[in-house]
């Protein structure tokens, strides 16, 4: 690989949010570090990336290198990368210092949205929970359109059990981004997980709109399958609709096995078919985070 | 994609030649007085075979069409890269041990006394 | 084509005509460069990016609530135009202080640095030019103009019988830096501070740096807006296109049942 394919296959990591951070610091030692001037004017973004991935593998020479590059060019009036060192003192620990740091990104640049959001991610890994997710939704108060805040705030929210508000969250998501399936299969599944059974078909509906979005989802097929076993068998389903909901569970199952078998899976999907149809109604299985 | 660039940089100097030719054949028939003729064949197959470089080359360089419907692009990406949230990575998680600077805490600091890690409980060894 | 009246000096064409374009050209170039190094980062207050948010939210709810649940639409909808405390509603009767540009220095500052990098070297240039390149027609415009656009376009050249479409070398000038505009998109990518007709649209506007009285009407249009929005649930008949997509499965084909969701 030469020194454009690597800068090629950085920037499409770059713009798919890829968090490949071992293969990163990977191809910096063996390709980029030699000469990172050779990058012409992308080496600042790949100077910025590879030092973020170095602080998520803790490589401190790498993160070193780098931002002392950026700093001989920018110097510390630049908030960008004083928010890399901020994000250094993360890495090492030293909370204190980060919020510092931030606190006068803040007092410089009041309006500044990537130095409040590092200090709830400080709350967050300090595992302050609660407080996180105060600051968050006054951060969301000001931010309304942040895409990223409200999928914190959703995974926060799922990580304290509180379903409800992360579906809030997640609808905010959906309103973004309506053409994105992965979106409407996550508020499946917390409406799944929430259980009841108004949730359970609100969960099927979504599941079937993750469908018509991508029909390749399987996760969206054995939702259905699980959602419409549910309330097949529940007990205040009136007969004609328990029907419908069966012919649901049949054809779903028909569905993956069908997909498994086009795919050359070297799994039969029809143990796990079998084993979500038999449990008994009510059960626990729902979104995993 | 250098090479496409060449044959897009040599059909703008065919045509700019052949702009030049119908220029100078102009000055010359009007000179003669001969401007009723129509313009030389042989410029006008120049033009035609600039126009049809040109195409080809821009269209080569200009890269892959996109898809048009939103959804079939956006079905390509999976959760995981979805989910990433780079304003928001955490940085003290596991592989913090995969790194050469890692120092493993003491068992003498962890609290647990003078157990190591490792050792199971008597309890368990029935 | 018919026959040119006038047979006009070749030599127009290499040392007036090229040149002419090519100055216009370099020059938008070099004030490109040269707005990029003087202009300032503008900084943007918290209060303006949480109104351009907060329209911008209002604005997908309404696009796109018909992929939400009506209980989420309608819980969303009250929170932004609830009577007492809707965010929207706060807005609208909120009192704004309209940005007086003779009083705000920055913005005094900013407009004389816009004025100074587009609107001077036109007229520098177009007076050089004008000086330099006159007392002969530098060329004729493809279009019949009427006589009235002799005097503006014919500067120098007292001929009363000259056709209108013949114009000066100051007015070819003229020509070039508003033709050029797209150029410079091609060359120097869009938003490039060659563009000089949007910076004429932007002083004309008088708009500096933020919308003085334009968050009122724009939060009382989206208020509106919002009010009329109805709800209809774009999944209710997600299943049947689904099985569309995906296919039925031969022996069972499934009928769904039209029960709405609400």
């Amino acid at each position: 690989m030469n020194v454009q394919e690597g800068r090629e296959l950085l920037r499409s990591w770059r713009e798919d949010n890829v968090r490949r951070s071992m293969d990163v610091v990977d191809l910096w030692d063996s390709l980029l570090s030699q000469d990172p001037e050779a990058l012409g004017d992308e080496k600042w973004m790949v100077l910025e990336q590879v030092a973020v991935a170095a602080m998520d593998v803790q490589r401190r020479d790498v993160v070193e290198r780098c931002l002392k590059r950026l700093k001989a060019e920018f110097d510390l009036d630049s908030i960008r990368v004083r928010r890399l060192y901020g994000m250094r003192h993360e890495m090492m620990g030293d909370w204190e210092s980060a919020l510092k740091l931030y606190d006068t990104i803040l007092e410089e640049d009041s309006a500044n949205s990537s130095a409040r959001k590092r200090k709830i991610a400080i709350h967050r890994a300090k595992g302050e929970r609660p407080q996180a997710i105060g600051e968050l939704s006054r951060y969301l108060n000001d931010f309304l359109c942040d895409t990223e805040a409200w999928m914190e705030l959703c995974d926060l929210y799922l990580e304290e059990r509180d379903y409800a508000k992360a579906a809030y969250c997640c609808e905010e998501l959906i309103l973004h981004n309506p053409n994105n399936h992965i979106y409407f299969q996550r508020y499946a599944e917390i409406k799944y997980t929430q259980g009841g059974m108004d949730n359970i078909e609100m969960a099927k509906t979504y599941y079937a709109k993750t469908l018509s979005l991508n029909p390749d989802n399987i996760r969206a097929l054995y939702g259905i399958l699980l959602a419409s076993f549910q309330l097949a068998s529940s007990n205040k389903m009136p007969a004609p609709k328990k029907q419908e909901f069966m012919k649901m569970v049949m054809w779903s199952s028909k569905q993956i096995q069908k997909r498994y078998q086009t795919k050359n899976a070297p799994i039969d999907p029809s143990r796990f078919i079998q084993a979500f149809v038999s449990q008994p109604p009510n059960g626990q299985s729902g979104a995993s985070s | 994609m250098a090479f496409f660039k060449a044959v897009l940089f040599m059909s703008l100097g065919v045509l700019f030649h052949a702009a030049y030719s119908v220029a100078e054949w102009r000055y010359y028939s009007r000179k003669t007085d001969q401007d009723t003729e129509s313009i030389p064949w042989d410029i006008i197959i120049q033009t035609l075979a600039g126009f049809l470089l040109a195409m080809i080359a821009v269209l080569n360089i200009a890269g892959e069409f996109k898809e048009i419907r939103a959804t079939v692009e956006l079905s390509q990406k999976s959760w995981e890269d979805v989910r990433n949230r780079p304003s928001f990575y955490l940085f003290n998680h596991r592989a913090m041990a995969l790194s050469p600077d890692y120092v493993p805490p003491s068992p003498s600091a962890s609290g647990m006394g003078r157990s190591h890690l490792t050792k199971i409980p008597d309890k368990y060894l029935s | 084509m018919s026959e040119p009246e006038l047979r006009l000096d070749p030599a127009i064409r290499i040392w007036v005509f090229l040149p002419i374009v090519l100055i216009t050209f370099l020059v938008g170039i070099v004030r490109h460069y040269v707005s990029v190094l003087l202009t300032s980062a503008k900084s943007v207050a918290l209060n303006q990016v949480m109104d351009s948010q907060l329209l911008i939210r209002s604005r997908m709810l309404r696009e796109n609530a018909k992929f939400l649940p009506k209980q989420s639409f309608l819980m969303r909808r009250h929170h932004m135009n609830n009577e007492d405390n809707g965010i929207l509603k706060n807005q609208l009767s909120r009192t704004t202080v309209q940005p007086n540009p003779m009083t705000d220095p920055s913005m005094m500052t900013d407009m004389l640095k816009g004025n100074l990098t587009n609107v001077l070297p036109m007229i520098v240039i177009g007076g050089w030019i004008n000086w330099h390149f006159s007392g002969f027609v530098t060329t004729k415009v493809p279009f019949p103009l009427t006589l009235r656009f002799k005097p503006m376009l014919q500067r120098g050249i007292e001929l009363m019988s000259l056709d209108a479409s013949w114009v000066s070398s100051a007015s070819w000038y003229f020509l070039n830096v508003f033709g050029l505009r797209s150029i410079y998109a091609l060359v120097l990518g869009e938003n490039n501070s060659a563009d000089q007709s949007r910076v004429m649209q932007d002083q004309m506007s008088m708009q500096a740096g933020g919308m003085p009285q334009d968050p009122k009407q724009a939060f009382k249009a989206e208020w509106e807006a919002l009010e009329v929005t109805e709800h209809h649930f774009a999944l209710k008949n997600v299943e049947v296109d689904m099985m569309a997509v995906v296919g039925p499965t031969g022996d069972d084909l499934y009928h769904q049942n039209q029960k709405s969701i609400h």
